[in-house]
Parts: C-alpha cells; structure tokens; sequence
C-alpha cells in the first residue's frame, strides 16, 4: 500500500491536565484538500500546529512525503502556514512579505519575479509597494496566502483564514482559494468551524470532535451517512428525535419507539437500547405514504428561503422537527394545523445514545 | 526549539537575572551599611546596630530640609496636575493649529539638560527680582513636575472614548457632572501614575534645585549631598533607607491602585 | 458644541503661559546672553572655549562616558526588555520591581551607595578578587570605569522600558510565519524581531545618551574634580569659581547638544517607525 502523501499518527497533546489531542490519525494523498472541521476546542488548531511543528505532541508521528518530521524544527519541514489574523510583516512591503521565504534559496532578482508572480494570481498587482497595514482584511489574507505558496511548500496548512471576513468576501475567496491550490497542484489542509465552508471547498472532512476525528470523509459520504450523531448534528441541518429500540421486524428493520409514534429503520441495535433518529430536512415529504414513517405533528413556522421552504413541526424534544422542500407548497398550510408529514425508512439514521451525557 | 534557541533563552536569562542584581546593589548595599556599627562604609559591617538611625533626629538640618521637600513636591505636583491635564484636554479636544508643537513644548523640561534649565531659571529670576529661596523653588519644580503630568495625561486622554460623555449626558448629567462621573475616575490611573513619578521626581532633583537654596531653604537631595561632602558617616545611608522604604510603600500603593504593569508604561 | 470646541482650546493658556514665562524665555536668554559681548552680537566667548585645548577634553570626556553609558546600557537592557515580556508571574513581578523601584529612589541615594561599592574594600572589589580577576583589592571609585557602571546602573530602565514597550507590542506570530517559511532562527531575529524593535532602541538611546551628557550628581560623587564633563564644568562655573561667563557658554554648549540628540532621535524614530 502507497503511504500517504502526509500522515499523522497517533498524536497526542495535553494542556496541564487537560488532553487536547487523544491520539488523531490522519492521512492526505498528494493534491489533496481536507478540512478539519469541528467546534472550538476540539484540537484542530493544535493538529495543525503539530503539523506544522510550532507545537510539539507528546506522543506521535508525522511523515511527509515518505520522511518523518516529527522531530524537524518548522523551518526545516517545507510546510507553508496561512494564519489566522494574516500575520503580515508590518515592517515590509506588500511585495517583501511575498518575497520573504524566497531570500536566500534563490537570487534576489528570481525572487522579485516569483514574487510578482504570485502577486498577480492573487490579483494585487497594485498593491506591490503599499505597507501592509494600509490593505483590508480581504486584501490581507491575499497576500498571507500568496505569501505562503511563493516558497512552493509541500504542504499548505490554513487556520481558519477567512473567519474575519464578510460573507460575499468569503466566498470569493474560496474559489480563488480553490483555484490557486488546483493550478499549483498543492496538498492543502483547512481548519474551520463553518461546515459550509468545509462542504463547500474539500475534497474531504475530518469531523473532530474532543480531541478525536469522529469522521474522515468526502463531504456527500458525511452528509448522507454521517458516523456518529456529533457528525450528524455538526453537518448540516437535521431533525433529532430520541427513542427506544422495542424490536426487530423482517431481519433488517428496527423498530423504535418515539414520543410520536413507532418508527422504522435499517439498522441493527439491541432490543431495549436508546437511540437518536435522525431525518435531513430534504428527506420528509408532506403527506403519509405506506411504508414510510408517518407521523402528524403540529406545524408551528413557515420559512421561506427563496429556492427552498422550511417547515418547522412541534417535537417533543427541544429542536423542532424541520422538512425542507424545494417545491411550492400547497396552500391552505396554517401554524397551527396538525400536518402528516412521512419519510424512508432508509432515511432514518440512527446513533447509539449516550445516556451518561 | 533548535538548541541554539534554548541556548539564547538561557543567555537571555542569564542577564536578567544579573541586571535585577545590578539594579538592586545600590539599595541593598545602603540599607547594609545603614544598619552597620562602624563609621567607616564596611561591608558587611562588623557589627549590627541601629545607631546611625538614632543619630537622624540629631542631624542639623535634616527635617527642615524633609519637610520643604515635601512641601515643594506636594504643592508643585498639584499646580501642575491642574495645570497639565486642563492643558491635555484642550490638546486633545481643541482644534488649534499647533496642538503637537505645544505638546513637544510642554515635555521638553524632560529632555533638556537640568542644570542648563536651573541655570536659565536662576539668571531669569534675578533679572526681575526674585531672590526669595522656596517662591523659586516652587517656581522652578511646577516646571519639572509638568511634563511627566501632561505626557501621561495626555497618552490617557488620547484613549478615552469621548463619546461616553454623550451616552451620560443622554442618561440626564449636565456636562459638569458627566465629566466628574464618567471622565474623572476614567484619568484616574493617569493621575495616580503622573502624579507620583511627578512628586518623586521633584523630591529627587538635584540639578534644578542647587541654584535656589540658601542657608535656610534646602531641599533634602542637597542637604544630603552636603553631608556627603562634610561629614560621610552611614548617617546618610540610614537617611536613604528611609527613602528606600518610602519608595517600597509608594510602590505598593502603587501597584494596589494601578497594577505594576500600568506604571511601567513608559 | 461649535463654540465648544474653539474655546476648549484656551484650557492649555494657563500652562502654555506658565512655562514660557518661567522656562522658555529665561533658557532664551541665556542662548542670546552667551552670545552678547560688550558692543551687541559677539561670539568671543566662544571663540575663546573653542580655542582651549581643555574644552575640548571636556567635550571630549563628556561624549565618551556618555557614549560607553549608552552602550552597556544597550547590551543589558535589550536582552533584558525581551526576558521582561515573556515573564510571567512572580518572575515578572520580580523584574518590574527590581526596574521600578531603582527610579523611583534619588539620583544621591543611588551615586552615594555606589561610591561605597567602588572603593578599594568595596563590594565589588572582594568580589573581583574572590573569583580571581584580580590579584589584589583596587579602586574603582574615581575612575571612568567606575564611572560607567554607576552611570549605567542609574540610567538603565531608561533603556529597558522603551523597548519593553515595543516588544510587548510585537506578535508572536510572527515570528512563527517566519518559521513556516523556511527562514532559520536567526535570520528570523534579525529580518523580523530586530527591525520591529528599532523605535523602541532608538527612544532608548536617546533617552540614556541625553540622560548620560547632562547627569551632573553622579560624576561629582564618583570621579571627583580631575575629571570634567560639559555638566560639572558648568556646575562648578556657577556654584564654585563664580564664572558666570564660561558657565554660560558651557551651558549653551550643553544645551545644543542635547537638542540636538532630541531631534536626530526624533527624526531617526519617524523614519525607522514608517511600517510600524
């Protein structure tokens, strides 16, 4: 077997007394653009910056391509880093800091050219000679993420660059992030907590979770066959609804008994355990149908979104239970009224329940 | 972190732990001394005694010139923290041209030699008449107290949000009380600071003071420099260690108001 | 609020009066007094300073010591400045108070202490002979040497503070986006951290160098009267030899000089503080 492009294995970090990394294991193939994508204090930054070695793991590896770094000081590693608050030397020029890894390893005029190189991808021709402090949050980061691949790393780490910026801005600069990456064929690793963002930009995610990769996936694997109800609940929308296993009915359905009634799922659990159901929005259909879980809940909003609509159902538990449909509804539909509303059986996803939490 | 990184830290260290050693010798050495039996400066002194303290009460000299200190500082701190922080706010919120100029202006006593300023002071006084040893004095040290208000002030007034005076004004304060409110305790770290390296700094001159005593009127720097040159016995280091304890005092009062970290900014 | 602003204005007449009555008019007059001869405008008397040899001993004098001041200080405060922004605790504690204290206590407690130290049986001495420096006890008092290192101990939170408060400024960052790309440490130090520290070194210097020309108290306590600095031949002219005359050129001497620290210092700072 091929040994990935990078590959962490078995870190382990701790803060004092508390463990911030509990032995991740991740690999990247070569071209590769996998996010991490978690909540604050999950330990994506601190993966990262074991990666990048400007933190060091109690325990674990790192390879890159086929040579361990682990012990490598940051600047001996060839992995470039793209923070987040950019930065950028003050005391330089636009150009300097692209120009900056560059000294030394070429001549000073070869450096001025790739310099300027990278300058235009990011479109900051004009900005060559301003001192950095003049440019916005935007402009910043163009230049950190030029500045970054102008040494041609091996691997490109990114923490959460484009937090700071409006929503427009963000996303303009994922496509050119994307495209950049692409033309220069680099391996690139993304920290956020916006899964948007990671479904959007990634070839795959690592759901983190508490110090563990809850899942590694491409982003349709996560979103329809989420691992673990962290995933379920962190990627995308969903409706969760608790419930008990009660039997088990043709050999692969499961019967679980809800506060709305006994639903069906393909999945194997002991009889008595306690479950979490989950349902994506797109996947319930107004209307009962035979075969499908029905149930009729009470409607309490109508959400409307411009492509979509959303419904959202009085649950018994503390979210409401949302459909979300792409088709004009028909009319008559009133908060208040008792709506039926049904869904596959092979939608019902279904997690152990953690009833220690 | 390469080994040389780590060995640079250790260096760095290293001479931190020298430099508190070098900045701490002088006091050290004269709280030594001051509790030492001989009046030969020995260390470490043959014998512990309290003597030397017992001898201030007898010192010619000594509390008159404690007390115009005192004096001198107190009044000349205070002229120049009304003085100095109405002047800040008019630089801060007026719109005259000049405002950087003045405030240059205003500091420069720090930067300039205090003897020439003494001197300058003396030749200006005698020209219209003043001869009078404390009026000069007073004079002469509002005009060394000043820049350390006005700078300090100043740095804190540049920082305050103006707009807080609106928001209290919209809660029902006439401008007078939204001032005494919301500005006063807001420069109260300012005042607090300014005004004591401002007091300490005049109790401590030197260069500006020799040429405004006479026979009656010393400060205590003088008159302690003039012991220095009459009679050095450890009188005079029991003398500073009193002034090393004041210091201590004022420095924890300091820090209990203030933080260490707020007076250290420069 | 128009009229607020305009009259908010004449709240700096008070102190903006005071000082040029009482400060900025006498120093000017002592400038145009030292250039006034018996018939108007005259430059005798300086013509006569410049011409003896001994003048330029003392101008000679008064810029090594002050330079050799401003060097130590330098050497020790830098490292110190950094060791002051990356302590915490009571180590920190322990640095600003060992810095603070000092400042906070007179110019004559500090000289007098140090005369004790630097005599033949001081402190020093003992120690120097201990360790093996020196085969026998010498004096340090009375001697440049001497001389610096008092110097340099009064003068040297001046250095510490102004760079303490650019380096505190400083992200730590930084210097590791420096690392991500591939610069070794001590390139780092000198193309990150090192330029980013100037306008706290230059305000340091200027604050030692011009502290160090003008210090009158600690030469006169510990070099005595062989020794001559711009400042104690100025002292000494008026208190002592009643020479009005030479101490008023000595004084303009010593007064240009140290505007002119002030404003190469500020000049220096504008440019080194362009990106920062």
């Amino acid at each position: 077997m091929i040994e990935p492009f990078l590959e962490v294995r078995n870190a382990r970090k701790n803060f004092g007394s508390t463990t911030v990394l509990d032995g991740v294991t991740l690999g990247v193939t070569r071209g590769e653009f996998v996010s991490l994508l978690g909540p604050s204090g999950c330990g994506k930054t601190t993966l990262l910056r074991i990666i990048a070695g400007l933190t060091g793991a109690e325990v674990g590896d790192v390879r890159l391509d086929q040579q361990d770094i682990s012990r490598l000081p940051p600047h001996k590693r060839d992995v470039g880093v793209v923070f987040q608050n950019y930065a950028l030397f003050p005391h330089l020029s636009v150009l300097e800091n692209i120009a900056f890894g560059l000294r030394g390893r070429v001549s000073r005029d070869e450096a001025t050219r790739i310099a300027s190189r990278f300058l235009d991808l990011v479109h900051m021709r004009d900005f060559a000679d301003r001192s950095v402090r003049a440019l916005s949050g935007g402009q910043q980061q163009r230049v950190a993420v030029a500045r970054a691949l102008a040494v041609a790393p091996k691997l490109l780490l990114l923490d959460e660059p484009f937090s700071a910026l409006d929503r427009k801005l963000r996303e303009t600069m994922q496509i050119e992030l994307k495209r950049l990456l692409r033309e220069l064929g680099t391996t690139a690793i993304f920290v956020t907590h916006d899964q948007d963002e990671a479904l959007v930009m990634s070839d795959r995610i690592a759901v983190m979770n508490q110090g563990r990769i809850e899942q590694l996936d491409t982003p349709e694997a996560l979103y329809h066959g989420p691992a673990t109800s962290f995933a379920l609940q962190f990627v995308g929308l969903s409706t969760r609804i608790y419930g008990k296993v009660i039997g088990n009915q043709d050999g692969n359905v499961t019967l679980i008994e809800t506060s709305h009634g006994v639903t069906r799922a393909h999945a194997h659990f002991v009889q008595g355990s306690q479950v979490i159901i989950g349902i994506r929005p797109e996947r319930i259909s107004l209307g009962a149908r035979d075969g499908h879980n029905s149930i009729t809940p009470q409607l309490m909003d109508i959400v409307f979104q411009g492509a979509r609509v959303q419904l959202h159902f009085a649950s018994t538990e503390d979210e409401p239970i949302i459909l979300e449909s792409s088709a004009r509804l028909p009319g008559g539909l009133v908060p208040g009224q008792a709506v039926p509303i049904s869904w596959a059986p092979a939608d019902t996803l279904v997690f152990p329940r953690d009833t220690s939490a | 972190m390469t080994a040389l990184e780590r060995l640079v830290q250790i260096c760095v260290w290293v001479i931190a732990a020298i430099a508190v050693v070098f900045l701490l010798t002088p006091l050290v050495v004269t709280v030594a001394v001051s509790f030492g039996n001989s009046a030969v400066f020995s260390l470490p002194p043959p014998e512990w005694s309290l003597r030397w303290y017992e001898r201030l009460g007898n010192t010619r000299g000594l509390w008159s010139s404690i007390i115009t200190s005192l004096q001198i500082a107190g009044l000349s701190t205070f002229i120049s923290l009304v003085l100095g922080t109405l002047c800040a706010i008019a630089i801060v919120r007026g719109a005259f041209p000049g405002r950087e100029a003045i405030t240059t202006f205003l500091v420069s006593p720090l930067m300039l030699p205090g003897l020439v300023v003494g001197i300058a002071m003396l030749q200006g006084f005698r020209l219209v008449g003043l001869r009078e040893a404390w009026t000069s004095l007073l004079i002469a040290h509002v005009v060394i107290t000043m820049p350390y208000v006005v700078r300090t002030v100043l740095a804190a007034l540049n920082l305050f949000d103006f707009t807080l005076l609106d928001a209290a004004r919209m809660l029902g304060c006439s401008p007078v009380q939204a001032v005494r409110r919301v500005l006063v305790p807001a420069l109260g770290p300012a005042f607090l600071t300014s005004g004591m390296f401002a007091f300490l700094a005049s109790m401590d001159n030197y260069p500006v003071s020799i040429f405004f005593t006479d026979a009656w009127t010393k400060t205590l720097p003088i008159q302690m420099l003039q012991y220095v040159e009459e009679r050095p016995d450890p009188t005079i280091a029991a003398i500073s260690a009193g002034l090393i304890l004041l210091a201590v005092i004022v420095m924890i009062i300091g820090d209990r108001l203030v933080g260490l970290r707020r007076l250290a900014d420069f | 609020m128009k009229s607020h602003r305009s009259l908010v204005g004449w709240l700096a007449a008070p102190a903006v009066f005071y000082l040029t009555v009482v400060y900025a008019l006498p120093l000017t007059w002592l400038l145009t007094r030292s250039m006034m001869g018996p018939e108007g405008f005259s430059l005798q008397l300086f013509k006569e300073f410049f011409a003896d040899p001994f003048s330029w001993r003392v101008i000679g004098n008064t810029l090594r010591i002050a330079g050799l001041v401003t060097i130590v200080c330098l050497l020790i405060g830098y490292p110190v400045a950094f060791a002051l922004a990356r302590a915490r605790g009571v180590v920190q504690v322990i640095l600003l108070a060992a810095i603070i204290l000092p400042l906070s206590i007179g110019v004559v407690v500090k000289a007098f202490a140090w005369q004790i130290v630097l005599r033949r049986d001081g402190v020093v001495s003992q120690f120097l002979v201990g360790i093996g420096a020196w085969s026998e006890p010498q004096r340090l008092l009375f001697t440049e040497t001497g001389l610096v290192v008092g110097a340099a101990n009064v003068f040297l939170p001046f250095m510490i503070l102004p760079i303490y408060s650019v380096v505190k400024l400083i992200d730590p960052r930084l210097m590791e986006a420096g690392a991500t790309l591939g610069v070794s440490p001590v390139s780092r130090f000198f193309r990150i951290l090192f330029p980013l520290t100037l306008p706290g070194i230059v305000s340091g210097i200027a604050f030692v160098f011009s502290l160090a020309v003008s210090m009158f108290v600690i030469p006169s306590l510990l070099i005595g009267d062989r020794f001559q600095t711009l400042a104690t031949l100025t002292g000494r002219s008026f208190l002592l030899m009643r020479n009005e005359a030479l101490g008023s050129v000595t004084a303009t001497v010593l007064l240009v000089l140290a505007v002119t620290i002030v404003l190469t210092s500020s000049l220096l700072a504008r440019r080194v503080g362009r990106f920062t």
